[in-house]
């Protein structure tokens, strides 16, 4: 049984539908990669399966190791938040809160979940400073975020993730606010952390670089769609759906699976990312696309295949 | 912090060392002979110069500020009255026939009272309901809250208490006219004398914390931490309250402490309506019978204590936000 | 935008108040003993302060005077001193600061020390002793320039902090770098700046001082009768309100309406223009 499953996924806020039907799934101790550009609905995707959209209306089913979540009470959600799947977000200094220590607030969420004591709830803020890497962590526990460099900061943010042993991860670009070198560090603590705990985790990016580094299986969405869904060595080696086809061929040292991209030629797609307000008719991405026909602009092209599935009209043909 | 805070206080000495120069100057300036009310109607030449030779104000205009500072720290005899007034002196009415620190101290009483009351009804008014508003921002309850917020900060405050005043004394008599008395020899009395201008005072304040918190308070639960902490799985009320509430009531302390601060040294108009005999009332009176050293001596305290609220809503900023740095 | 249909409905009134009283019939300053009770110590005929056909707002006890007409003549002279005392903090506020921001150093600090002074005077108290022993000035003119003196550190220092942003930003270097004079890197990158925040102030500062002046006005130190004030009828009418209250009531309801409708329209400014750059 997989850890999380997530079937037909739809997000709307209003009459403005940001996620339409996406399913994926994520396993103890494996990575899904979420890839799209902003607006794609990744973010929301993985708000909505923590619950913590308000004021839009979730529909289709989210199973986390057999219990659905999807029109669940608060307070079940809210004892697994934190307790049994975490979340870590793009800008840690913001994340944080700027009054508290970063130990109080490590501990906040493992005092409300294992209702350990104050001091055995710092005891292992302590303990998880020193876990992802942050050197004196005893000292700097009792330290604001403000002294914290920015990488630091982020390993803040996953020792309080991790505090309560989750099973699963889900990390909103984590890396995107930071240095390359630190960007390294802690997408290797990351992989660390998941083969110590056996976590599952759900990396959402638009950086495609980092799927390739971390992600087992990668889902790429586009326009609030899942565009193609396959284990990642497949999608960076024979991309199949024009969008990720473009994505690859916009990145160096990636695009090996793209014809004509050789000799280093980057090309960018054109166009910009549609607003969720306005989503073209049929394929979302046919505005975009250089290879689109007809049909693509009326009709919408379905998911489709078993090991990998593209939602493509042109699927087969290319 | 200790150094900061040192610094500062040095910083306010010399500021109250300006406002007290001023004002000084100006009343020397202007044309107003305090001898002259103080002479009588049937005032000689002859009469008036020994008045004034009494009261010290033929010395020059420097001595006489410098008798003046003296006299806060070390005491005076004013003139050639003989008349002694012990440190520190702030002058001597000669309306009151009293020196004008026993006054202040006297009136400080009704005016701490008046302000501390009404500070603590528009606080809590304010804030709670500002709070109501946020959390529900869009709803029936926020829009009810914001339009009479509105209305109550453009109502006059003359109006509100008229119309307190009209319909619970007049028309209800529900409580007495205020007859204040200190709280420590009757404290119902004094509750019940000083009931209504809390609540005109707290009235004209409380909306526009209303309005403040709201607005902070929405800002503040857009904040990536507030997510961070939903994130964890905390109730919602914790969310509110610990993680919410802290970063909203920064902005409001600076206003309150300034509020407060121009407070204490009285409301002018609140006790004028309610005959309240506070600092304020003793200001108008005093401006309505030249008696400067009055005004004088009002307008230090006032200023003391506005720079001093300053310096303690900056020192209680240190506490509230870590990322403070005095220097 | 109700507030500013309010807001210019009540300057036009304002404004044409010779006109409105020509046709009413009834001049401020004339009085009508036949609206009037003698008996009732000088209490207006009939409920409702003496409102009919005739006097639309009713009269003031004893004398009798048209109460419309008088709100109208103070609403000149209250709107007069607001808007002069608002141009006027603007404008010195606008030099200051830019002065404070563009020279830096010395005037700087000066400038920063005398608004941290200002800033800690009890102000209000200090305007009423400045009022109550000035004599012989012209009332509207002293009311304006003490009503300055406090208000135009708020501008300084929204400009001066403008003045200090823009002044590092990398086009304003260009522009100089490209030859550009000071002069024309004010018109052109400053001032387009500034006119967001200092319109939202002025309309926020035009019913403060609405206010202050009716406040100066009722602690007897403002506008001196003869001349109407709203300030003034109010404190001419807080001996009277226990007898009648619709006295006290209709200034009270000017003055509120203004404020009322001068906050909509800077809420609608404030709206209009990037939140997040005014409320600073």
């Amino acid at each position: 049984m997989s850890l999380l499953r997530v079937d037909d996924l739809s997000v709307a806020f209003g009459r403005v539908r940001v996620v339409d039907g996406v399913s994926f799934t994520v396993d103890r101790g494996r990575t899904l990669g979420i890839v799209g550009e902003s607006g794609s609905g990744k973010s929301v995707s993985t708000l909505a399966i923590m619950g913590l959209l308000r004021g839009a209306s979730v529909t289709g089913s989210v199973t986390f190791d057999g219990e659905e979540l999807v029109g669940a009470p608060e307070g079940r959600l809210r004892s697994l938040r934190g307790a049994r799947m975490s979340m870590i977000f793009q800008d840690p200094l913001s994340s944080l809160h700027p009054f508290y220590t970063v130990g109080e607030q490590i501990a906040e969420a493992y005092r409300l979940h294992k209702k350990a004591s104050r001091k055995a709830a710092h005891e292992r803020a302590v303990e998880m400073l020193g876990e992802v890497g942050i050197p004196a962590p005893r000292r700097r526990a009792r330290e604001h975020p403000h002294r914290f460099s920015g990488g630091m900061r982020q390993r803040v943010m996953i020792a309080m993730a991790l505090a309560c042993e989750p099973d699963l991860l889900i990390a909103d670009e984590p890396t995107t606010a930071l240095d390359v070198t630190v960007q390294a560090q802690i997408l290797e603590l990351i992989q660390r952390l998941q083969s110590e705990y056996g976590l599952g985790i759900i990396m959402i990016t638009h950086d495609l670089g980092v799927v390739a580094r971390i992600a087992d299986d990668v889902l790429v969405m586009y326009g609030g769609r899942a565009a193609e869904r396959a284990a990642s060595a497949r999608v960076f080696d024979d991309p199949r759906h024009p969008y990720t086809q473009g994505l690859l061929a916009s990145v160096p040292g990636l695009g090996r699976g793209i014809e004509g991209s050789g000799g280093g030629r980057l090309r960018a797609i054109p166009g910009s990312p549609p607003s969720p307000s306005a989503f073209p008719p049929g394929c979302r991405f046919h505005p975009r696309c250089s290879v689109a026909l007809d049909i693509c602009a009326t009709e919408q092209p379905a998911l489709l295949g078993t090991v990998r599935q593209v939602a493509c009209h042109r699927e087969g043909e290319m | 912090m200790i150094v900061y805070a040192l610094r500062r206080l040095a910083a306010i000495a010399l500021i109250l060392l300006v406002i007290c120069a001023i004002t000084f100057a100006i009343f020397y300036l202007l044309p107003d002979d305090p001898a002259l009310d103080a002479c009588g109607k049937s005032c000689t030449t002859e009469r008036l110069a020994d008045v004034r030779h009494a009261m010290g104000l033929d010395q020059p205009v420097l001595a006489q500020f410098v008798s003046y500072l003296t006299g806060i720290f070390a005491g005076r005899t004013l003139g050639t009255s003989g008349l002694e007034c012990a440190a520190p002196c702030f002058g001597y009415s000669w309306q009151y026939a009293s020196p004008v620190w026993d006054l202040l101290l006297d009136r400080l009483g009704v005016s701490a009272s008046l302000a501390a009351g009404a500070a603590v009804l528009w606080l809590v008014v304010g804030v709670v309901l500002g709070i109501m508003a946020a959390l529900r921002k869009g709803s029936l309850l926020d829009r009810g809250i914001v339009l009479s917020a509105l209305a109550t900060t453009s109502a006059p405050v003359y109006l509100i208490a008229a119309l307190l005043i009209y319909f619970v004394i007049l028309q209800g008599e529900l409580l007495p006219f205020p007859d204040y008395q200190p709280v420590l020899d009757n404290p119902a009395a004094w509750a019940a004398s000083l009931l209504l201008p809390w609540i005109t005072l707290a009235a004209l304040y409380a909306a526009m914390y209303i309005r403040l918190t709201r607005a902070s308070m929405i800002e503040t639960m857009a904040e990536p931490y507030i997510r961070t902490a939903r994130a964890k799985g905390l109730p919602e009320r914790t969310v509110v309250v610990k993680h919410g509430l802290r970063s909203t009531m920064t902005p409001i302390l600076t206003i309150f402490g300034i509020d407060l601060g121009g407070l204490l040294a009285g409301a002018m108009i609140t006790e004028t309506m309610f005959g309240l005999p506070g600092l304020g009332k003793l200001t108008f009176d005093a401006i309505g019978k030249s008696d400067q050293p009055v005004v004088l001596g009002v307008t230090l305290l006032a200023a003391l204590f506005i720079t001093l609220a300053n310096l303690v809503v900056d020192l209680l900023y240190g506490v509230i936000d870590p990322r403070v740095r005095y220097t | 935008m109700a507030g500013l249909v309010v807001v210019l409905t009540l300057v036009l009134l304002a404004a044409l108040a010779p006109v409105i009283t020509a046709w009413t019939g009834w001049a401020p300053e004339t009085f009508d003993k036949t609206a009037i009770d003698p008996n009732m110590g000088g209490l207006p005929k009939g409920a409702w302060g003496g409102i009919d056909t005739e006097h639309l707002l009713g009269v003031e006890p004893v004398t009798g005077r048209d109460v419309l007409s008088r709100i109208l003549y103070g609403g000149r002279i209250s709107l007069l001193i607001a808007m002069l005392a608002t141009a006027i903090t603007v404008v010195t506020g606008l030099v200051l600061g830019l002065l404070a921001g563009f020279l830096g150093g010395w005037a700087d600090t000066m400038i920063s020390r005398i608004t941290d002074l200002l800033m800690s005077f009890p102000s209000l108290i200090f305007m009423i002793a400045i009022l109550s022993v000035v004599r012989d000035v012209n009332r509207i003119v002293l009311l304006v320039a003490v009503l300055s003196i406090f208000g135009w550190t708020v501008v300084a220092r929204i400009v001066r902090g403008q003045v200090l942003t823009i002044k590092h930003r990398e086009y304003v270097e260009a522009a100089r770098v490209g030859g550009g004079m000071t002069g024309y890197i004010l018109v052109k990158e400053i001032l387009p700046g500034l006119t967001a925040p200092i319109l939202v102030y002025a309309t926020q500062a035009v019913p403060a001082y609405v206010g202050a002046e009716a406040a100066l006005s009722f602690l007897g130190v403002g506008v001196r009768p003869p001349t109407p004030s709203w300030g003034q009828m109010i404190n001419n009418a807080r001996g009277w309100f226990m007898t009648d209250p619709v006295y006290l009531a209709v200034p009270c309801a000017f003055l509120g309406l203004t404020v009322l409708a001068c906050t909509l329209l800077g809420d609608g400014l404030r709206d209009a223009f990037d939140p997040k750059a005014v409320r600073s």
